[in-house]
C-alpha cells in the first residue's frame, strides 16, 4: 500500500515538475535560469505552451489562403460593413458611416499588423525595455530623453477639440481594442509567442506616437553638434566650404527663376530686436562622439532616407491625362511600414497605403485627385546649451536671469528587472536631452518641431476626401510636422507640388550650429506662413517633381538648410522627365526603376583623371577597364558597380581622414557627396586632401591610387570571404530586417540595383518603400503598387514576403479599385467577410 | 492499449478547449478509467496517445503551411532542421501524456487490491 502510494506521488510529482519545467522561459526557472542568463537559451519561450500544436506556434502556420469568418458581430458598430479581399489580400472596407469605416479599419488593420503596431509604438515611448529585458534601456532612454511621449500626449490632447480627426482616431482606436479583446493565447501573432509576451490595449496615445515616431524618423537627424565640432576645430570657412547652405547646380523643386509674390514675415514681438550672438562658434564647446568614444562616420551603412514623386500633366502624355508617381524611401522592414486598403463610405472612397496604427490613408488616390509625399528635410530640430543655477537643476539661465524648469519622471519598467528611473529636465525650449555631455560638461536643450502639436491626421482625413486643387490646399494647411512635398494630381488635369511644414523663420545660419539658450534671440521668433512656403501648380514645363532637394533656388526669401539635400536623384528625374514625351505608365515604371548613377558619372572621371594605367598590375589594369567600359548603370549582376562603390568609400576615407581618424575623438559628419566630388575636381590641391598622418603633403593624385588598388584587394578577398561573385546586388547585399532583429524573420541578399542617390534608391537597409502609379484616364482611374514585402505580418505566412521578388525586379501590381462592392464578380476577391452590430 | 486512441481524442479536445497542460489531465482522467494493467503500459499508452494527437496537429499545420514557420522555428533555436522540431514538440507531448497517463492509472492501483 505505501509503496503504491509512493509511485503515485512520485509520478504525480514528476508530472507536476514536468508541466512546470516546460510552462517557463528557461531563463526564470529556479537553480538554472541564474546559469543561463547570458545565454540564448534563457530567452526561449516557454516550451509546452509554445510547442503545443493546439495553441502554440503552430497555429500560425497559416495555409496561403488564410480563414476568416464570413460574419462577424461586432458591438460597437452602426451598420452592417463589408470587407473584400482581393487576391493579394488588400481589404476594401465598404461601410455605411464615418465611425464604422475607421473602426473596421483598426480590426481589420490589427488583424494583420498587430505585433507591428505595438512593438513600433512601444519603441517610440521607450519602452521596449518592457520587451527584451535590460538590452533596451539604453534605447529606451533615449528616446524619453527625446520626449516623444511627451509629444504625443500634447498631440492627444489638442485632438480632442478636433470635430473631424479625433472621432476618426477613436473609433480607429475602438476597432483595433475589439479585435484585440477578440484574441486567445492560440490566435497571438507568433512574436508574442517567441517573446512570452501579451499585447496591452490600444490607445489613441498610440496612434499619436506613431505620428510622432515618423517625425522622428524624418526630421530626427540633426548635425548642428557635428558641426559645431568642425567649426570650432577648422574654422567658420571650413564649415561653409563643408557644408554649404545651396550646392552650385542644383535643381531645385520650384524651377528656379520662379518669382516670390509675397512680402517676408519679419520676427515680432519683443525680442525682434535682439542681437543674436555674434560669433556662433566662439563659445561653442566641442563634443566626443556618443559622449566618449569616436563615431567613424559611415555613410555607406547609414540607413538614408529620402524619397522621389513627381506628376507629369496631360501635355507630356501618352493619354493626355496627368500621371503621378511616389516611391518613399524608408528603413526597409518586416512586417512592411506599409499596408494597402481601400476605405469607402458615403463621402469618401480612397485607395493607397497607411501606417498601420493610424485612421485613415497616407499615400494613394480617390476618384478625383491622387497625392504622394516625399520628405522636406529642412531642419526644425535645433540645440541649445543650457546654463543651471546649480545641481539641482531647478532653475536655469534665460535672458540673464533664472528660470525655473520642469521635470518629468521617466520610469523604465525592464522586464524581470527592477525598474530604471531617468528624470529628463524640461526648459521652455524643450527637453534637456543631453546632460554632462563631453569633458566640457554641456547640457543641450532640444528645440524641436516635432513637440508641438500639431493635426496631421485631419491633413490626411481630408486629402482622403479632396476633390480638386482647392480641397488639397486646404487639406495641407493642417499639416505641420514632419515637413513634407506633397504631390498632387487630379482628374481635372491640374497638377501642383507644395512644401509643407511649419518652418521657422531664421536669421542666416541660426541652428545650423549649437545654439545659446541664454539668448533670448537663438530662439525661434516667427513661423513661415503656409501661403509663403514653396509651392507651384501647372508649372510651364509640365511637370512637377521632388527627391528631398532643396525646395528653392537661393532667391528664395527666408533661410533654410538641410544636412543632406540630395543632389543626383532630383537631377536625373528632372533630365528625364524634360527629355519623356508622350509619356506612358510604362516609361515612368522605368524611371521608378531607374538605375543610373548620376553621382559616379560626375565622380568617375574625376578619380580615373588620377590613375596611371602603367602604373597597375594586370589584374588592376582589369578593374580599370572595368570601370572604363561601365554605362554608369547599378544593374544587380554587374560587377562595375561593386568596385566603384569599394573604390569611391576609400577614397572617401583617406579624403576625409581628419573627420574619422581624429586624436581627440570629436564627433563629426562627412559633407555630402557632392561637396567632397566638387572640391576633388576643383581643389586636388586642396589642404583636406593631405593625410595628417603623414609628414608629407597629399594631394587627391596621391589618394586615388591606393583607394584603387585596395578596392581591387577589398574585392577580391570579399569574393572570397563570401564565396560569390561581388556583383553589385551581392556586394551591396540589400537585406529587409525583421523589427525585432530576428533574422529567420528577415530577408538578406535581395538581389537588386539601385542605390542610395540614384532613382531606385535601394541601399543596403534603405530604399523605396512602396512604389505607386496613379494615372487619369477617361474611364477613371488606372493604378499600380508594389511593395518589399505582404500584407500579413505574420512571419509564418507565405503572403508576408510575397510581393518581395517582383518589387526587387521593378515590378508592379495593377490595384483593385473598387466603386461598389456588389458589383465585384466572383474571381476578383479571394473572400469576404461581413461585420455585423449587435442586435439590440 | 486500447485506451491510446481514446487518449488521442480526449487529448485533441481538451488541447482545444483548455491551455496546454491540459493533456496530462486527460492523459490521467484516461488512465484512471480505462485502468492499464501495469504503470508502463500506461505510460506507452499515454506517451503514445498525446502524441499521436500533438504529431498529427502539427504535422496537418505544418503541410498546410509547406513547412515554412517550422522552419524559420527551427533557425531560432538553433535547430538543424523543422523535423527535428517537429520531433520535439511530439517528443513534449508524450512526455506529458505518459506521465499524465501513467499518474492516474498508479492513482487507481491504490484502491485496488
Amino acid at each position: 500500500m505505501v509503496s503504491k502510494i509512493l509511485k503515485f506521488t512520485g509520478s504525480l510529482l514528476a508530472s507536476f515538475l514536468l508541466v512546470y519545467i516546460l510552462g517557463k522561459q528557461p531563463g526564470q526557472l529556479p537553480l538554472v535560469g541564474a546559469k543561463l542568463q547570458n545565454s540564448p537559451a534563457a530567452m526561449l519561450p516557454p516550451l509546452g505552451k509554445f510547442l503545443n500544436p493546439f495553441g502554440g506556434f503552430w497555429q500560425n502556420a497559416e495555409a496561403p489562403i488564410p480563414v476568416m469568418p464570413p460574419k462577424t458581430v461586432l458591438e460597437k458598430l452602426q451598420a452592417p460593413v463589408k470587407v473584400v479581399f482581393d487576391d493579394r489580400l488588400v481589404p476594401h472596407i465598404f461601410a455605411q458611416n464615418n465611425p464604422d469605416l475607421y473602426f473596421v479599419q483598426g480590426y481589420i488593420t490589427a488583424s494583420m499588423r498587430l505585433w507591428q503596431m505595438e512593438f513600433q509604438t512601444h519603441a517610440a515611448a521607450g519602452r521596449l525595455s518592457e520587451i527584451v529585458g535590460s538590452r533596451g534601456i539604453e534605447f529606451d532612454k533615449e528616446q524619453r530623453r527625446k520626449g516623444l511621449t511627451y509629444a504625443a500626449e500634447k498631440l492627444v490632447q489638442m485632438l480632442g477639440s478636433d470635430s473631424l480627426a479625433d472621432p476618426a482616431v477613436h473609433a480607429y482606436t475602438e476597432g483595433v481594442n475589439a479585435y484585440i479583446s477578440s484574441l486567445s493565447y492560440r490566435n497571438l501573432p507568433v512574436e508574442y509567442k517567441l517573446l512570452n509576451y501579451e499585447p496591452e490595449p490600444w490607445t489613441t496615445l498610440k496612434c499619436a506616437l506613431l505620428q510622432k515616431k515618423m517625425a522622428d524618423d524624418l526630421t530626427g537627424n540633426s548635425t548642428d553638434i557635428e558641426y559645431t565640432n568642425l567649426a570650432t576645430v577648422m574654422g567658420k570657412e571650413a564649415a561653409t566650404l563643408l557644408y554649404p547652405q545651396y550646392f552650385e547646380g542644383q535643381d531645385p523643386i520650384i524651377p528656379p527663376g520662379t518669382k516670390w509674390n509675397f512680402t517676408p514675415v519679419q520676427p515680432s514681438g519683443k525680442n525682434a530686436t535682439a542681437q543674436p550672438a555674434g560669433n556662433k562658434t566662439g563659445y561653442a564647446p566641442v563634443f566626443p562622439a556618443n559622449g566618449q568614444n569616436l563615431q567613424t562616420p559611415q555613410p555607406e551603412t547609414e540607413p538614408t532616407i529620402g524619397s522621389n514623386n513627381w506628376a507629369v500633366s496631360g501635355s507630356k502624355t501618352l493619354s493626355g491625362k496627368p500621371i503621378l508617381c511616389n516611391d518613399p524611401h524608408l528603413q526597409l522592414n518586416l512586417p512592411s511600414i506599409w499596408f494597402e486598403t481601400q476605405l469607402s463610405a458615403p463621402g469618401i472612397n480612397v485607395y493607397g497605403v497607411t501606417i498601420p496604427g493610424g485612421p485613415g490613408i497616407v499615400i494613394g488616390f480617390n476618384d478625383h485627385i491622387a497625392w504622394g509625399v516625399t520628405n522636406a528635410g529642412v531642419d526644425v530640430k535645433d540645440w541649445y546649451k543650457i546654463t543651471y543655477k546649480d545641481a539641482s537643476k531647478n532653475e536655469y539661465q534665460y535672458a540673464d536671469s533664472w528660470r525655473k524648469t520642469e521635470k518629468r519622471i521617466e520610469t523604465i519598467k525592464v522586464r524581470n528587472q527592477p525598474d530604471v528611473v531617468d528624470t529628463v529636465t524640461y526648459t521652455h525650449l524643450g527637453p534637456v536631452v543631453f546632460e554632462n555631455y563631453g569633458p566640457q560638461k554641456q547640457n543641450l536643450a532640444l528645440r524641436w518641431k516635432a513637440h508641438e502639436p500639431s493635426n496631421e491626421f485631419k491633413t490626411f482625413y481630408l486629402l482622403n476626401r479632396a476633390k480638386n486643387y482647392a480641397d488639397y490646399e486646404q487639406a495641407l494647411s493642417f499639416y505641420e510636422c514632419p515637413a513634407q512635398n506633397f504631390a498632387f494630381a487630379d482628374s481635372q488635369g491640374d497638377i501642383a507640388i507644395w512644401e509643407q511644414g511649419k518652418f521657422p523663420v531664421r536669421y542666416k545660419e541660426q541652428g545650423k550650429f549649437i545654439l545659446d539658450g541664454n539668448n533670448p534671440a537663438d530662439e525661434w521668433q516667427a513661423f513661415i506662413p503656409n501661403q509663403q512656403t514653396p509651392h507651384i501648380r501647372n508649372p510651364k514645363r509640365g511637370f512637377i517633381s521632388s527627391a528631398n532637394q532643396h525646395p528653392t533656388d537661393p532667391s528664395y526669401p527666408y533661410y533654410y538648410q538641410a544636412n543632406d539635400f540630395e543632389y543626383y536623384r532630383n537631377r536625373r528625374i528632372n533630365r528625364r522627365l524634360t527629355e519623356m514625351d508622350s509619356i506612358s505608365i510604362k516609361d515612368l515604371q522605368q524611371l521608378q526603376f531607374d538605375n543610373y548613377n548620376l553621382q559616379a558619372s560626375e565622380s568617375l572621371p574625376v578619380m580615373l583623371r588620377h590613375l596611371k594605367p602603367e602604373e597597375l598590375d594586370s589584374s588592376q589594369q582589369t578593374a580599370l577597364q572595368t570601370l572604363q567600359k561601365w554605362d554608369f548603370m547599378n544593374n544587380p549582376d554587374d560587377t562595375a558597380p561593386a568596385l566603384y562603390e569599394a573604390f569611391w568609400q576609400n577614397l572617401l576615407t583617406s579624403i576625409w581622414d581628419e573627420l574619422n581618424s581624429r586624436p581627440d575623438s570629436l564627433a563629426m559628419v562627412y559633407p555630402e557627396n557632392a561637396v567632397t566630388i566638387r572640391l576633388m575636381d576643383k581643389q586636388p590641391d586642396s589642404k583636406f586632401m593631405d593625410v595628417a598622418a603623414t609628414p608629407q603633403k597629399e594631394t587627391l593624385k596621391d589618394l586615388v591610387k591606393p583607394a584603387f588598388t585596395k578596392a581591387v584587394t577589398d574585392i577580391a578577398e570579399w569574393t572570397v570571404k563570401n564565396q560569390q561573385q561581388a556583383t553589385w546586388a551581392n556586394y551591396k547585399g540589400t537585406s529587409v530586417m525583421h523589427l525585432a532583429r530576428i533574422d529567420a524573420f528577415s530577408v538578406k541578399n535581395v538581389q537588386t540595383g539601385g542605390n542610395y542617390g540614384i532613382v531606385n534608391a535601394t541601399g543596403k537597409r534603405a530604399g523605396p518603400s512602396w512604389r505607386m502609379i496613379v494615372a487619369f484616364t477617361n474611364n477613371g482611374i488606372e493604378a499600380y503598387g508594389i511593395y518589399p514585402g505582404g500584407q500579413t505580418g505574420n512571419p509564418g505566412s507565405p503572403n508576408y514576403t510575397r510581393f518581395l521578388d517582383k518589387w526587387a525586379k521593378g515590378e508592379y501590381y495593377p490595384l483593385n479599385y473598387y466603386t461598389n462592392p456588389d458589383s465585384i464578380k466572383a474571381g476578383q476577391y479571394l473572400l469576404i467577410t461581413e461585420f455585423e452590430p449587435k442586435k439590440k | 492499449m486500447k485506451i491510446t486512441p481514446i487518449i488521442t481524442i480526449v487529448a485533441a479536445i481538451s488541447a482545444w478547449f483548455f491551455p496546454w497542460w491540459s493533456v496530462v489531465i486527460a492523459a490521467g482522467l484516461a488512465g484512471l478509467i480505462g485502468n492499464p494493467k501495469t504503470a508502463a503500459l500506461a505510460y506507452a499508452a499515454g506517451f503514445a496517445g498525446v502524441g499521436l494527437a500533438w504529431s498529427a496537429y502539427a504535422l496537418f499545420l505544418n503541410f498546410q503551411n509547406q513547412g515554412l514557420l517550422a522552419g524559420k522555428i527551427a533557425t531560432i533555436f538553433h535547430l538543424p532542421n523543422s523535423a527535428t522540431l517537429i520531433s520535439i514538440t511530439i517528443f513534449i507531448g508524450s512526455l506529458l501524456g505518459g506521465f499524465g497517463c501513467m499518474t492516474g492509472a498508479l492513482l487507481r492501483k491504490i484502491f485496488e487490491k
